[in-house]
Order: structure tokens, then C-alpha cells, then sequence
């Protein structure tokens, strides 16, 4: 059966059906494993931070608490949404939301790379702390986080611990950590 | 005539294998091929030229493809397993009977060099380096990012605790710099009188004026975590003291 085979692959015929079957199979394989890597999700989770504000005056720093900030990351027929919003009452609550997709994962370091629209913003003052939190966690300018607008971001896991539905993620390039909830 | 360990007599037709006193009588058509190509030994002989006279209607006659593999085939088989090398069919180009056994060129386990021609060669390399390139471009830097400083810490209260903090990426801070914060908090930290926390994980963010904090805990409940993010009015700003250990609930 080798014999025959190798006698196959000597004649012109065998040679080409080498070179074409190899190339095929070769191609198959990279597209699946690209296609398996692409189609990894990151885990939905929510996540809520204290911010702290702190200023000089006279050599004396000043401790000035803010607002919290949410963060909600989930999926919906294959979209990614970020939710942030400001632990404020419903009609002073400032808000930015974003859809996307999974541009690439980076198996190595596990780092998702997210394109994301911007679908909804409300932000309480031109001067708001909570947006321009935001401008820098994306890396944009305040202005460019309006509706329609496009922001990338990448989001590396650090840390995961299923069982106790945790997990550590650290959002590039701003480098920011959110330690977050996972969800069932 | 010796083939091998093998004599092939001419005039009774046959071929006697001498290392196990075998004797196989040739038919007419393994006679006659072995007859050509004992004449043109050392040479290709090409499948068109082992034509000869049918041995019942006398006309001439030529091998097929199939009849040739399967005469090779007998011929393998009668001279023995060390010298089936001896006869062999090349494909596109005929058959030939050596005079010394060669190496089986016809195994796919030979060097590639012989097996397959130098395009294929090429072919395989250049496969292998773009999936050297894809699996590379995939896995480098692979792995769980490590805190680019992490200490353990004891507070007076005895509780034990660790620090992780992260160097921001492309921050224009220096190494030395980063390093010194991190002990100057690592020293605040251990004077705490009480330590709620397992660890604390410290980013720098690439502004150098937002810290990001995470506090840990396991207890028979789970785990526990918090996340502080300061954000520094100046970069160069010292935050970390004792007051403000206890006024954000790191410190108790």
C-alpha cells in the first residue's frame, strides 16, 4: 500500500494531487484554528468601583470621594455590550453604552481586542468627572464619546476564578483594573 | 546468471534462491521480462521495450502497467527480503534490474531529499514557517501577565497580607520611579494596625495620575473584592499614608 502510494506520489498526477491536497488541508487547518480563536467570548460580568478624587492645597492633600462607576459586560446574539453608569438617582444618572464585536483574541496574553459603537451617552455637565473618567479609560478625547462614534479597547484577563464567580480583568491601553462579578 | 543470492537459469527457466535452496520455475512472460532485463542490466528499460512474441499465437505482445507491478512484485518476493531491492519498477520510466541492491527509494520514510522532489521540499518548509508564524503570532508573550512588583507584608496586628502592583504599559514613568511607590506603599501598608484584606493588586494607569486598586479576601463565606480607583490631581502626589489607608476601608 506504501509502495503504491509513493510510486503514486513519483508520477505527475500524484505531485499535483500532493501539492493541491496539501495546500487545501493546510489552508482548512489555519482557518479553523483562526475561526476557534476568533469565536472565544469573553465572560459577561459586572463590576462597580469608588472613585477618589485627590487634590493639594497648601501641601495638605484632600480627599474628595466621588461617585461610583458600574461596569456591565454581556452578550446578546453575539454582540458584546459595555454598560458604565454613575450610582446616582434614574434622573441624574450619567451613562455611556456600547455594542460590538470581538475583533481578535490574543490567546497568549488572553487579551480580547472589543470594537465597540457608542449607542447611547448621557453625561450631566460638560465638566463631568465620570466622562472624562471614561475619554481616558478608551483613550479618546471627551468629545469623541458621542453617539455613533467608534472606540476600541482591548480587555486582558488577569485573574479568574469560576467557582467563586470572580474574575481580574485589566483594560489596555489605559491599564485599569476592575475586579468583577461573573455571571451564572 | 547471479542475481543476488539468487541463479537464474537460463535454459531450464528458472531461478533458484540459494540461501534457502529454492527453486522457482519462471512462466513466460516472468521469463522473458527477466531475460531483457538481465541483458540491459544497471539500466532503465522502458515498459514499451518488454514486448515480445505471445508464447501460444506468436504475436507480439506488450505488458501492461498492472502485469509489469505485479511481475516486479514476484520477482521481489523470489529474491528474498535483502535483495528484493534489486529489481524495481520507476514510475513514467520503465524497470530496471540492478546490479547491486540499492536502498528502496520507493519508501515514503526515506530522506525527502530522495522521496520527493525539491518543489515539495520547498513546499513543506514554507508551510512549516507560516505555521511556525501563525502559531508564534498567536502565543507570543503567553501567559498570565505577572505584577511587575509583589511583596508580602506583616502588620503589626499579625495579619499577613500581599501587595501585586502592575507597571503601566508605555507609561513614561520610569522603572525606578514605579518601584519606589511601590515600597513607599508597601511600607504604609505594614503599619496598619488591622488588615482586612489578603491582597491588594495596584495598577498605574498611563496617565500616572489613576491608581487602580482591588482588594481581596477569602473567607468561609468566598471571596470578597473591592475596587478604589484614585485619581491624583499631580502624578508626582504622595496619596498613600495612614489616614487615607483607613478612610478608603483598606486599613481598619
Amino acid at each position: 500500500m506504501a509502495n503504491r502510494l509513493a510510486q503514486f506520489l513519483m508520477t505527475k498526477l500524484g505531485r499535483a494531487v500532493f501539492i493541491l491536497s496539501s495546500t487545501v488541508l493546510f489552508c482548512i487547518s489555519i482557518l479553523i484554528l483562526e475561526s476557534f480563536a476568533d469565536s472565544r467570548q469573553v465572560s459577561a460580568f459586572d463590576c462597580s468601583t469608588k472613585i477618589h478624587a485627590m487634590t493639594a492645597n497648601d501641601n495638605i492633600v484632600i480627599n474628595t470621594p466621588q461617585i461610583s462607576i458600574h461596569l456591565s459586560l454581556t452578550f446578546n446574539d453575539e454582540k458584546i455590550y459595555l454598560d458604565y453608569f454613575s450610582e446616582q438617582p434614574e434622573s441624574s444618572r450619567e451613562h455611556l453604552s456600547l455594542k460590538g464585536q470581538l475583533r481578535e483574541l490574543e490567546i497568549g496574553k488572553l487579551l480580547y481586542q472589543l470594537d465597540l459603537d457608542i449607542t447611547d451617552a448621557k453625561f450631566i455637565s460638560d465638566n463631568s468627572s465620570f466622562q472624562s473618567y471614561l475619554a481616558n479609560e478608551f483613550n479618546e478625547s471627551k468629545e469623541n464619546l458621542a453617539v455613533g462614534n467608534q472606540v476600541s479597547v482591548n480587555v486582558q484577563v488577569l485573574e479568574m476564578d469560576a467557582d467563586n464567580g470572580f474574575i481580574l480583568v485589566k483594560f489596555t491601553p489605559f491599564s485599569t483594573l476592575w475586579a468583577c462579578q461573573l455571571h451564572e | 546468471m547471479q542475481i543476488g543470492c539468487c541463479w537464474f537459469d537460463d535454459e531450464q527457466k528458472e531461478l533458484i534462491n540459494q540461501s534457502n535452496a529454492t527453486k522457482w520455475q519462471l512462466n513466460y512472460n516472468e521469463y522473458k521480462v527477466l531475460s531483457i532485463l538481465a541483458k540491459h542490466r544497471g539500466h532503465v528499460v522502458p515498459i514499451e521495450s518488454l514486448s515480445f512474441p505471445e508464447e501460444h499465437d506468436g504475436y507480439l505482445h506488450s505488458l501492461s502497467l498492472t502485469e509489469m507491478e505485479q511481475l516486479v512484485e514476484n520477482f521481489q518476493d523470489y529474491f528474498g527480503e535483502a535483495h528484493r531491492g534489486l529489481i524495481e519498477l520507476i514510475a513514467d520510466q520503465g524497470a530496471i534490474l540492478y546490479s547491486n541492491v540499492v536502498v528502496n527509494r520507493t519508501s515514503l520514510l526515506d530522506s525527502p531529499t530522495k522521496v520527493i522532489s525539491k518543489a515539495h521540499y520547498i513546499l513543506v518548509i514554507l508551510m512549516t514557517i507560516i505555521a511556525s508564524y501563525f502559531v508564534h503570532s498567536n502565543l507570543k508573550d503567553s501567559g498570565f501577565r505577572v505584577p511587575d512588583f509583589s511583596a508580602e507584608f506583616i502588620t503589626p496586628g499579625g495579619s499577613l497580607a500581599k501587595l501585586y502592583a502592575y507597571e503601566s504599559e508605555g507609561s513614561e514613568d520610569y522603572h525606578g520611579d514605579f518601584i519606589s511607590r511601590s515600597e513607599n506603599a508597601l511600607s504604609e501598608l505594614s503599619k496598619c494596625d488591622v488588615m482586612d484584606w489578603d491582597s491588594l493588586l495596584v495598577s498605574i494607569a498611563r496617565d500616572n495620575r489613576t491608581i487602580s486598586v482591588v482588594l481581596k479576601k477569602r473567607d468561609q463565606d468566598g471571596l470578597h473584592f473591592e475596587n478604589i480607583r484614585v485619581i491624583k490631581e499631580d502624578p508626582q502626589m504622595t496619596v498613600v499614608n495612614q489616614d487615607w489607608l483607613k478612610e478608603v476601608n483598606i486599613c481598619g
